[in-house]
């Protein structure tokens, strides 16, 4: 069974750092990854996306990310991305923006990697998300934070919020998200993690990893 | 095992790092439930063999996973595989 790494931030205008990465994943054996350009790109360009692809032989995908702060700017954006192709995410602090988001059929995942954004997570949200059949993302890099007390909290507040999430029965899926090459992580080991201390049943975070980044993918190709 | 400057390493420091893990996530309700026993360790290959209680597989797996360093030196350790038994085990551990 083939996990996923659904968030891989890469530089691309830097493609030794994304060949770098693609081969340190593919060493600790993760076979499909979703790569995002850490700077915003409306559009990842084909030529670029093939170039990338030749670097690994995991199954490549992308994703594009709006950090947007309000909703003049959510809209602004999200005019550029009209029948996109490839996944689209929102990451915001904004309630607001985060109503519109989950409204909105062009994006396909909301994004909540940060404690502070998750924290921000009301069952609002998660209602619309329901209702449009759209996702949302946790990551587990904030566990991996060295300083134990900042850890313990980021422990707390994953639990809390994942808690949350499955009570309400959202679409959701886990990604890693890190960015330190020593930080990264299989993601057979990243369900042990949710399951021995997060308290996710073992096939739930199994699929948190596998089925729903599946579903996600499908979802865009349904839509394109 | 992914380790950085390929700094080589004992068999005594990296058990003393899952155990601290072990300890600092889970505690003595878990440690004492979990058996640990290092059965291989070869550093040529940076590939080690872990036997524990199948009981407490998810427990070790995240024990292994949050070891961060060993000696001030940065590691990844990553399962390859589990197996029930030792024999199934070394037989895959073959074609490494």
């Amino acid at each position: 069974m083939s996990y996923f790494e659904s968030r891989m931030k890469v530089n691309f205008k830097d493609l030794d750092d994304i060949r770098k990465k693609l081969k340190w994943s593919q060493d600790l054996g993760i076979r499909n990854v979703i790569l995002e350009p850490k700077n915003y790109m409306s559009k990842i360009p084909l030529e670029l996306k093939e170039k990338i692809m030749k670097f690994s032989s995991s199954n490549i995908y992308f994703r594009v990310n709006l950090r947007v702060e309000n909703l003049n700017e959510f809209k602004k954006k999200i005019k550029n991305h009209n029948n996109f192709e490839d996944l689209l995410s929102i990451e915001s602090l904004n309630k607001d923006v985060q109503i519109h988001a989950a409204r909105d059929s062009r994006v396909d995942l909301i994004s909540f990697s940060e404690p502070n954004i998750l924290k921000s997570l009301t069952t609002g949200v998660l209602s619309l998300v329901k209702q449009n059949n759209s996702f949302i993302e946790f990551s587990l890099h904030p566990i991996f934070e060295r300083n134990i007390h900042l850890q313990s909290k980021n422990f707390r507040i994953l639990y809390r919020f994942l808690h949350m999430i499955r009570k309400s029965k959202v679409n959701y899926i886990i990604s890693g998200n890190f960015s330190d090459l020593y930080d990264f992580r299989h993601p057979r080991g990243l369900i042990s993690i949710c399951h021995s201390l997060l308290d996710l049943p073992i096939n739930e975070s199994k699929q948190a990893f596998n089925e729903q980044p599946r579903k996600l993918l499908e979802r865009r190709n349904i839509k394109d | 095992m992914i380790i950085e400057d390929n700094f080589i390493i004992n068999k005594d420091d990296l058990l003393k790092s899952i155990w601290s893990s072990i300890w600092r996530y889970f505690g003595m309700k878990e440690a004492n439930k979990i058996g640990l026993w290092l059965i291989d360790l070869n550093i040529e290959k940076n590939y080690g063999m872990l036997r524990c209680s199948h009981k407490t597989k998810e427990t070790l797996i995240t024990a292994l996973c949050l070891v961060s360093d060993i000696n001030n030196k940065r590691i990844i350790l990553s399962t390859l595989k589990t197996s029930g038994t030792l024999k199934s085990l070394k037989k895959s551990v073959l074609t490494l």
